[in-house]
């Protein structure tokens, strides 16, 4: 059991050393959800682990930087034993949340498979970074980038990601607001506010979709400057002109 | 370009009223709002503000060439809200 226990050490001071993910290729579909989650991670040493973090929104009237909880359930052991363990730990800040000292993961701890259960009905879920975050092993200097990544993602989440964000392929993270409803009569239900950002190059743009009564994208506009064209597309994804 | 100070309450509802009044129009509203909604880093800490922006950063989207996506009475939803939120 002693290993377990080192092996929990291990993997929550890894999550919360710097993000680092040393296999950061697995579960990096990053979303939203609610009602249960399961992720099922096959044959991965404990401190390769892929994980979760969740992410706790304040509530609405919050100004200040949302608690962070680290809520972590896991099913840790060899498929032969499957020992059984929870942790479960909260940090007031991102600052303290990224100032956790690494130094503390274990070396020793056994192949193993492991099993994260994550539930939550009000939990916006934020799985392994990608690239763009610091790698295991990482140098003071990029532990610093990690973390300043952390709370950039963190305050755009805060900003503009009411309704959630996705991890693209490219690495960029897009960000969706809350869908603001428009009471004209028509096909369009209402706008929400999109930003995305290259944590490589800490590049953003923001842009604005009006959604339509099926829920899909039909006009997109840049915010670009004063003179913004709407590019309009139909019900079946086609462009079909701007104005 | 150095982002503004962020925009009281008091600031963001007054712009709202000058939209209904046609004081301003839509355009200068939603240009004025995107001052700090398009910002990289915002800086607006009151989430009453910044709600308020991301409407008002929106107020001229269209849905044709010639028609407004938002009506006054969603103005006027976003002028309610904004008043129910209380002082800050």
């Amino acid at each position: 059991m002693t290993w377990v226990v080192r092996a929990m050490a291990a993997l929550v001071a890894t999550i919360v050393a710097a993000l680092c993910p040393a296999s950061p290729a697995s579960a990096n579909d990053l979303e939203t959800g609610s009602g249960a989650a399961t992720y099922t991670y096959d044959s991965v040493v404990v401190n390769a682990v892929s994980w979760s973090v969740m992410l706790e929104r304040g509530p609405p009237a919050r100004a200040v930087a949302p608690t962070l909880v680290l809520l972590l359930d896991l099913t840790v052991g060899h498929r032969s034993s499957g020992d059984s363990t929870h942790a479960e730990t909260t940090y007031d800040t991102p600052a303290s949340f990224v100032s956790i000292d690494s130094t503390t993961i274990s070396a020793g701890a056994p192949a193993a498979s492991t099993r994260a259960e994550t539930t939550g009905s009000r939990w916006v879920r934020v799985s392994t970074p990608g690239a763009g975050f610091a790698a295991k092993g990482a140098t003071g200097a990029e532990s610093a980038l990690s973390g300043s990544l952390l709370n950039r993602h963190l305050g755009l989440l805060e900003s503009y990601g009411s309704a959630g964000f996705k991890q693209l392929e490219s690495g960029r993270f897009r960000y969706y607001g809350a869908i603001k409803p428009a009471s004209k009569p028509g096909d369009m239900v209402g706008r929400r506010l999109v930003r995305e950002w290259d944590p490589a190059t800490d590049a953003m743009r923001t842009w604005h979709e009006t959604i339509d009564q099926a829920g899909r994208v039909r006009i997109v506009r840049p915010q670009t400057g004063p003179s913004k064209t709407h590019y309009y597309f139909d019900e079946f994804g086609n462009y079909g002109g701007s104005w | 370009m150095t982002t503004p100070p962020s925009p009281s309450r008091p600031e963001v509802h007054r712009v709202l009223l000058d939209v209904l009044a046609s004081r301003v129009s839509r355009e200068q509203a939603a240009n004025w709002a995107s001052a700090w909604v398009n910002a990289p880093e915002p800086g607006v800490d009151d989430p009453v503000v910044w709600e308020a922006l991301t409407d008002l950063a929106g107020v001229d989207l269209r849905v044709s060439p010639v028609d407004y996506l938002h009506t006054e009475s969603d103005i006027h939803a976003w002028l309610d809200r904004m008043e129910g939120a209380g002082q800050e």
